[in-house]
């Protein structure tokens, strides 16, 4: 295929170091570490009524996206069409724990719908798609590579593809994702806006690979090095 | 873009290993559900699903690995250069539930993605390996990545692999949100109260028209539309307006570059649940207008299988093509008024080169695929 370019309007993350995004000048880390408490307000002054149900994995991906949103100033106007994509590795374990510790006391008597209900990855990206009324491809994706750049290599592929104009494209993990073999994942979430660039730009894709300024990057931490020393 | 042909599949499922097997128990109507032995049911709606028989004697934490085993028994013809895709929503959650239960021990280490590890091993092929979940459309959504992928020149062979279990874990899961019929599975039925689970796995190597000539393969259907759209409704309960599907099936119609009327049947994601069913009664209805073609479902003879069931369905719709039958929808006794004409109890000859086949998944997600008859 011929070289993509592509436009990062906008960038959030929540890491162990602290929560930023490209447009505010925040330096970008993603150390090993306990992860930053999550409160409501991140997302909205008004009450929201699912927060309470949403487990960490589901708060850091919806808030990172929200926040990414609003670093492209897009948070009120983005297309419908936009789609979701985020790779990970621990994804819902922590909540497939906590519900499956609701099933073995009683024979599952106890089990509870309410926990069952996250205990997919994916219900995460469609978090975000209710809230902002996302009608685009949403899929998680999962690869044994140690870059943590599958979520935005295939964010990239879905708009090479034609499949959406946008895409709101990351890499979501709690910091249970050192309990799982591949030990250079470290935990966090961070959310990239996305979009096809009409002018040259100096982030590319060439179909299998992500560039900046024709270096091919070497992953997340590299790429989200390069957004917020160029900003 | 390149031509998207299917060179090779194969299933294990309740009904026996092979598609031949799948095949013709469905033509006779044949149901897989069985009561569950691999742990206790009392506390659950209902004690059957589609359990592979053989699964049951296969300890605890190995039965994952065991259904990777069985499908890759069949002769898997690939070359060094396929892409592997695979598919599956729980991976081995087995070994997640005997973390919890035998909850005074260290944090075990688990692996990332248990089925991309064992079958880069066996197919001796793991080129940028990936998984995608996107819940009960995870499969479909992986073919038509792969589809993109050889359409758009960036490889010649893909081979998506699709697989989950029946574990307590989903089963337990299943049943406490009431969506877990109390007797049998009735896709499309105006009595339908639920779905049944079922455990399945299954392939289809996706190769490029070049390589398919190049190699005097033998081509067993084309891929020829597909759409994927989010509902941006629910988390677990469908659009009632269907709208999502809608879109996925358009753009699938658009890409094939046909128009509806040219769909001869569709394979339905027919789950058995009340709101499924019902929505995508009302999306068909609002593509396809009065002149709806034939829907079957088979999940009322094999079960929900969740990650896979996609490409099983892949695979009948195939077969489906090529014998020119549509298979009868096990279970059915009372058809949903809105599509009687539709679907059908018996199994039925067919006349047409394209059918569709369609998903929807936890996480507000649709998938539309259309097949091509060669």
């Amino acid at each position: 295929m011929s070289l993509l370019n592509i436009a990062v309007p906008g960038g959030a993350w929540i890491t162990a170091s602290g929560i930023g995004c490209i447009n505010g000048g925040n330096e970008f880390s993603m150390p090993e570490g306990v992860l930053p408490k999550l409160r409501r307000e991140l997302l909205s002054s008004k009450p929201e009524e699912r927060w309470g149900r949403l487990d960490y994995y589901s708060k850091a991906g919806l808030v990172a996206a929200s926040l990414a949103l609003k670093d492209a100033g897009l948070d009120s106007r983005i297309s419908a069409s936009t789609a979701v994509i985020a790779s990970t590795v621990s994804g819902s374990v922590d909540v497939d724990h906590a519900y499956f510790r609701s099933v073995v006391p009683q024979g599952g008597l106890l089990a509870s719908p309410n926990l069952f209900a996250y205990t997919l990855p994916n219900c995460m990206l469609g978090e975000i798609s209710i809230r902002y009324g996302l009608t685009g491809p949403t899929m998680v994706v999962s690869q044994t590579t140690p870059d943590m750049m599958s979520g935005i290599l295939g964010g990239a592929k879905f708009i090479s593809y034609g499949l959406c104009e946008g895409v709101i494209a990351g890499y979501c993990n709690t910091e249970a994702c050192i309990h799982y073999i591949d030990t250079s994942c470290k935990p966090g979430a961070v959310f990239l806006i996305l979009k096809k660039a009409e002018e040259k730009s100096p982030l590319t894709f060439n179909g299998s690979e992500l560039m900046y300024n024709g270096r091919v990057l070497s992953g997340l931490i590299d790429l989200m090095r390069e957004l917020t020393h160029n900003v | 873009m390149n031509t998207v042909h299917i060179t090779d599949c194969g299933c294990v499922t309740c009904l026996g290993d092979g598609l031949e097997r799948l095949w013709q128990s469905l033509l006779v109507n044949t149901c897989g559900f069985k009561p569950v032995r691999r742990f206790n049911t009392d506390g659950y709606v209902n004690n059957l699903a589609g359990c592979i028989a053989e699964l049951d004697d296969i300890p605890h934490g190995k039965r994952f690995p065991a259904i990777l085993e069985k499908v890759c028994q069949s002769d898997i013809r690939i070359t060094a250069d396929a892409v592997l895709l695979t598919a599956t929503t729980k991976d081995n959650i087995e070994l997640h539930e005997r973390y919890i239960r035998d909850s005074g021990k260290e944090p075990a280490k688990f692996p990332v993605c248990s089925m991309i590890d064992y079958l880069a091993k066996t197919l001796d092929t793991g080129k940028l390996a990936l998984n995608i979940n996107a819940a009960c459309a995870s499969a479909s959504s992986a073919i038509l990545w792969g589809a993109e992928m050889i359409g758009n020149k960036e490889t010649d062979m893909v081979i998506v692999f699709g697989a989950d279990i029946v574990s307590e874990f989903v089963f337990s899961g299943f049943s406490a949100l009431k969506v877990m019929s109390p007797d049998i599975g009735r896709p499309f039925d105006v009595n339908r109260n639920g779905l049944i689970l079922g455990e399945a796995a299954g392939y289809v190597v996706l190769m490029s028209e070049t390589k398919v000539l190049k190699e005097k393969r033998t081509s067993l259907g084309k891929i020829i539309g597909w759409g994927i759209s989010s509902d941006a409704h629910h988390i677990t309960a469908p659009d009632r307006d269907g709208s999502g599907l809608q879109r996925a099936i358009h753009n699938a119609l658009m890409k094939a570059s046909i128009r509806a009327d040219d769909i001869a049947a569709i394979n339905g994601h027919g789950t058995g649940t009340v709101h499924n069913d019902a929505m995508e009664i009302t999306a068909f209805r609002k593509v396809f207008g009065n002149t709806i073609p034939p829907i079957y479902s088979i999940k009322g003879a094999i079960g929900h299988s969740l990650g896979p069931c996609g490409l099983i369905e892949v695979l009948v719709g195939l077969r489906s093509l090529q014998e020119q039958i549509i298979p009868p929808v096990t279970g059915l006794q009372d058809p949903e008024p809105d599509i009687e004409a539709c679907v059908t109890m018996e199994k039925t000859s067919m006349n047409g080169n394209y059918l569709l086949t369609t998903n929807s998944g936890f996480g507000n997600i649709n998938t539309a695929l259309i097949l091509e008859k060669v």
